[in-house]
């Protein structure tokens, strides 16, 4: 019995130790898009002191999956912007691309920058969404958007940002493209260094009927389609909710809130 | 509100067990053909080993003189049932990520009732998440070597946020089986938890899970154990854990 006992309590030892070596911690990885838009060799909207939403129009030049150039692009009064690079790290999204009805088409690309927004790392991030529409004024249909922030309200939870949907250009007598609001999670979370970091949802809204479509996790998606009535040759956006967090507690440099999603829509099928 | 609760939940321990001092003597009421086993109770541990192990400590001294009989009655444990009819063990763990207060009485047959609380409390006091959860343990195997608890239960998840408190319903399932070396128990469990997030559409609940294996060991109404534990979650990383127990057989 004491062989047995003795044996109960080196094998107790053991595993004590071995077990108070580990308090795991585990931090949300969090990759953004880091949107960049270049006219020539200079940032768009280098030098502003507010946030803006530029508008591009021109023909799209499709260079890759993950850049679209517009060269000689012109801004809604006609002025020369010049030759538009618009490019992002797919990283986050695997399989994330410009669509290719984009190549050679009329398009027009709405592109917003914060010259003050700061990445998740307290990094400068300052172009935090773009959209990409075919067709010219005032019959545009919207093909793909791409938004993050680390924008949050008063009470540190993740809200959307100044997005590009919902201003310059969309037209709400005729919408197609879903909106899109945060809701705080409580469910899911990461036990980080400095506080729980919560899994946020994102809602998916069909703004032409004013009708909740779906709330999204992180790392899912759903199809939605948009406007059918006015333009029932559009397909349905497939949406992403790439990544949606809000921290309670936060170490130095970090951001209190993030959020990250993705909508695009494939080509119109052949006739 | 949440914190209400804890208080609540952490007072009721301690007067559960106060409560529980009286029916220790009394004899079990129950059906003539229940097993010795669901009488004993704690009352039996000197029956795993020698008498004369337990030193004359007259707490641990049999019911009654059938030797036999001892040798049917379950040891009391924390991580798997049964508990004898009547009967309570209070325990308290320490550990990462989460730690906790239960109380579980026995009400014969094998059907224990639980209540547990949680916080995160090496992690962040109780600032950070808190957790209340009343259930059921059925061990249908409780006097032999081997030891098989199933166990429901269901409570509340006080997540907190800056500036946000929220109380979500969880429900839970855990399946436990133990072995008895000696003054040992050795046992692995594994246990499937959803939480209801009411924001979600369709399908409300949000799964995670538990794969643990822990030993226990037992002196006197005293029971300590150690537990390392695998908290598995759909499409997020798996992250280890541990707890370290004490508890206490009344």
């Amino acid at each position: 019995v004491s062989a047995s006992r003795c044996s109960s309590a080196t094998a107790l030892a053991v595993v004590a130790v071995a077990a108070l070596a580990a308090c795991e911690e585990r931090d949300v990885e969090t990759r953004p898009f880091r949107i960049a838009v270049t006219v020539g060799d200079r940032p768009l909207g280098e030098g502003i002191a507010a946030t803006t939403a530029f508008v591009l129009n021109g023909v799209g030049d499709r260079r890759s999956d993950v850049a679209l150039a517009v060269p000689g692009a012109v801004a809604d009064d006609g002025g020369l912007v010049g030759d538009v690079l618009v490019a992002f790290d797919p990283s986050a999204a695997p399989g994330l691309a410009f669509p290719p009805q984009l190549h050679g088409a009329q398009v027009r690309v709405v592109v917003v920058v914060d010259p003050a927004h700061l990445g998740p790392r307290g990094e400068p991030l300052p172009v935090v969404g773009f959209r990409v529409a075919l067709g010219a004024a005032p019959d545009f249909r919207q093909q793909l958007l791409l938004s993050e922030g680390t924008y949050a309200d008063a009470n540190g939870l993740g809200v959307v940002g100044p997005a590009p949907f919902g201003i310059a250009g969309i037209d709400r007598t005729r919408p197609d493209v879903p909106e899109f609001l945060l809701e705080d999670g409580a469910s899911t979370f990461e036990p980080a260094e400095c506080g729980l970091v919560y899994y946020d949802l994102l809602d998916v809204v069909d703004d032409v009927e004013g009708i909740r479509g779906d709330v999204l996790r992180t790392g899912e998606r759903l199809e939605m389609s948009i406007g059918e009535a006015a333009a029932p040759e559009e397909p349905p956006w497939t949406v992403l909710h790439v990544l949606s967090w809000h921290r309670d507690g936060r170490c130095t440099g970090q951001a209190q809130a993030w959020n990250q999603f993705a909508a695009w829509r494939p080509p119109r099928p052949s006739p | 509100v949440s914190r209400l609760v804890l208080a609540l939940a952490l007072a009721a321990l301690p007067a559960a067990a106060l409560a529980q001092g009286a029916p220790r003597g009394e004899p079990e009421a129950g059906p003539p053909a229940a097993p010795a086993a669901e009488n004993a109770g704690e009352e039996g541990e000197s029956g795993q080993s020698p008498a004369g192990d337990e030193g004359g400590d007259d707490d641990d001294a049999p019911l009654d003189d059938d030797e036999f009989e001892q040798d049917e009655r379950p040891l009391p444990a924390i991580a798997t049932g049964p508990i004898a009819r009547g009967r309570l063990v209070v325990s308290g763990d320490v550990g990462w990520l989460r730690s906790g207060l239960r109380g579980a009485v026995g009400f014969g047959r094998g059907v224990d009732l639980l209540l547990r609380v949680e916080s995160m409390l090496l992690y962040d006091g109780i600032d950070a998440q808190n957790s209340v959860e009343l259930g059921l343990r059925y061990s249908p195997l409780g006097a032999g070597r081997v030891r098989v608890t199933g166990e429901v239960s269901a409570g509340q998840l006080f997540a907190q946020n800056e500036g946000f408190t929220g109380a979500l319903t969880t429900v839970r399932g855990e399946l436990a089986l133990g072995v008895l070396v000696g003054p040992t128990t050795v046992y692995a469990r594994g246990a499937l938890r959803g939480v209801r997030e009411e924001a979600l559409v369709g399908n409300p609940w949000v799964r995670d899970g538990e794969l643990g294996l822990g030993v226990e060991g037992r002196l006197r109404r005293l029971v300590g154990g150690v537990e390392w534990y695998r908290w598995t979650r759909p499409d997020l990383e798996t992250l280890d854990q541990w707890r370290l127990r004490v508890g206490f057989a009344l």
